[in-house]
């Protein structure tokens, strides 16, 4: 009980902890932009410009990041595939492969013998793995299940991605007005050449969205 | 325009930023129900005060007293604007907590936030990308540019919308009075900008006081919660059990 109780106050100081780490994180924002706006370039520095450069470069960088990570998580996944087939042949059992996808019911045919070969090809582990995952399927009730299973699967998939493209969509509107409206508050309120061009933009800008 | 008026416009300048927690807090409730945490509301209007008065100072040694009301009230307008969907991003993060990653936030609003002000840019202004001509390859501005497009674009924003997922979005925001404390402790640091007037001093004093206080309070309130919530939920699960072993299924399965 007591070892729960600290655990518990241990998380929430964390919490805590990052949270204000994460709002100071956000205050070196202020800094860097004046810092940028005043000693490197008074003169033609936009908070535009860099706002959107700075996006770009963040977006570029995130991007990479989920590249690197995803060729992290295959080399892992081939691994442990790797380890435990060689496991399951060894011991010449049942196949055990499971390279932590879900398989698709289409099987191809060969198992493999040797491990240069299992390394090779990656499709060809799934395939057995499905071949004897086919094999101790017996009932036709199973089959059926599974049928619906997979139309459910397939509707609740369809659903997700539909309220992926509204939320990304809505994300989208309300992030960029928000940051387009606080750039041109600025402008309106700081020292700027205003227009009646630049309302014109600003207010297409706000309906576009 | 005279400096007393420019002082006004300040006044609601400040007053509209100061309003972003406190929008964020109320739509958190109606929208999402979330409890309030003990001393929210004066913590959040005490803290805005001393950011108020902290923005007050500023502006008026910034200020320009050449603006025109109009000018002024569109910016007011857009401020105002800007604090609304501040808020309806913070709800969203938390509603679409199964449906979209934090990365994928996050690149949705890079993307879209570098594509318009480049377009809006190269129609309006094109010449401003010509500063990054001018920009000198100095470990201190490369450092700047990395914190802004790496340190805060890309790792501080995914960290907000985890925390938020976590916290709630009020009682994430209930905190945004340390921005403005970090701001003014690192510019005074790095810039050399440090506090000039009385006023300053007193708000950032009124902030540290109000942020000390609600952070021990919080600490209180986390704890007992999550006592509370475990304690419903071995409620919760006990009542599970004896439904089950009254059910006829549970019967015929022992048997």
């Amino acid at each position: 009980m007591e070892t729960k109780t600290t655990t518990q106050a241990t998380r929430t100081n964390k919490l805590l902890l990052l949270t204000l780490f994460n709002h100071a994180s956000w205050s070196t924002l202020h800094v860097a932009a004046r810092y940028l706006q005043v000693y490197a370039e008074p003169a033609k520095f936009d908070s535009q410009t860099l706002l959107s450069s700075a996006k770009g470069s963040a977006a570029i960088f995130l991007y990479l990041i989920g590249i690197i990570n995803s060729w992290c998580v295959k080399n892992d996944t081939i691994n442990s595939s790797l380890s435990s087939t060689n496991t399951s042949l060894g011991v010449g059992a049942t196949y055990l492969v499971d390279g932590g996808h879900d398989g698709d019911p289409d099987s191809s045919d060969g198992s493999n013998d040797t491990d240069e070969s299992i390394i090779s090809n990656n499709d060809n582990l799934q395939s057995t793995y499905q071949q004897s995952s086919l094999l101790s399927v017996t009932s036709s009730q199973q089959n059926h299940d599974r049928n619906h299973s997979s139309e459910a699967k397939h509707m609740i998939e369809s659903e997700l991605r539909r309220q992926k493209i509204k939320y990304t969509l809505l994300f989208a509107i309300v992030s960029t007005t928000r940051a387009s409206s606080n750039i041109a508050s600025s402008k309106y309120t700081y020292p700027y050449n205003i227009s009646e061009f630049h309302i014109g933009l600003v207010i297409i800008l706000i309906c576009l969205q | 325009m005279s400096t007393s008026l420019f002082l006004i416009i300040s006044f609601f300048l400040a007053l509209i930023s100061s309003l972003t927690p406190i929008i964020i807090a109320l739509l958190d409730r109606i929208l999402l129900q979330s409890p309030f945490p003990p001393l929210l509301w004066p913590t959040v209007i005490l803290s805005g005060l001393g950011g108020f008065l902290i923005a007050i100072c500023q502006s008026n040694n910034d200020g320009d007293s050449s603006i025109s009301s109009r000018d002024n009230l569109i910016g007011c307008s857009l401020q105002l604007l800007s604090a609304i969907f501040s808020a309806f991003a913070r709800i969203l993060m938390k509603q679409t907590e199964h449906i979209l990653t934090p990365t994928h936030i996050v690149q949705t609003n890079n993307i879209f936030n570098c594509v318009l002000p480049l377009l809006y840019t190269l129609i309006t202004n094109p010449s401003s990308w010509r500063a990054f001509r001018y920009l000198p390859f100095t470990p201190k501005s490369l450092l700047s540019w990395c914190t802004i497009s790496i340190g805060v674009y890309s790792f501080a924003s995914t960290l907000q919308i985890r925390l938020v997922r976590i916290l709630g979005p009020g009682f994430y925001s209930s905190w945004v009075s340390v921005r403005v404390l970090g701001s003014i402790i690192l510019s005074s640091l790095v810039l050399g900008e440090g506090m000039s007037s009385l006023l300053e001093y007193i708000g950032v004093a009124l902030m540290i006081i109000t942020v000390s206080i609600y952070l021990v309070e919080t600490r209180k309130w986390m704890d007992n919660r999550k006592d509370e919530s475990e304690i419903s939920a071995e409620a919760r699960e006990e009542g599970e059990e004896l439904e089950m072993e009254d059910s006829p299924v549970y019967e015929t399965q022992i048997a």
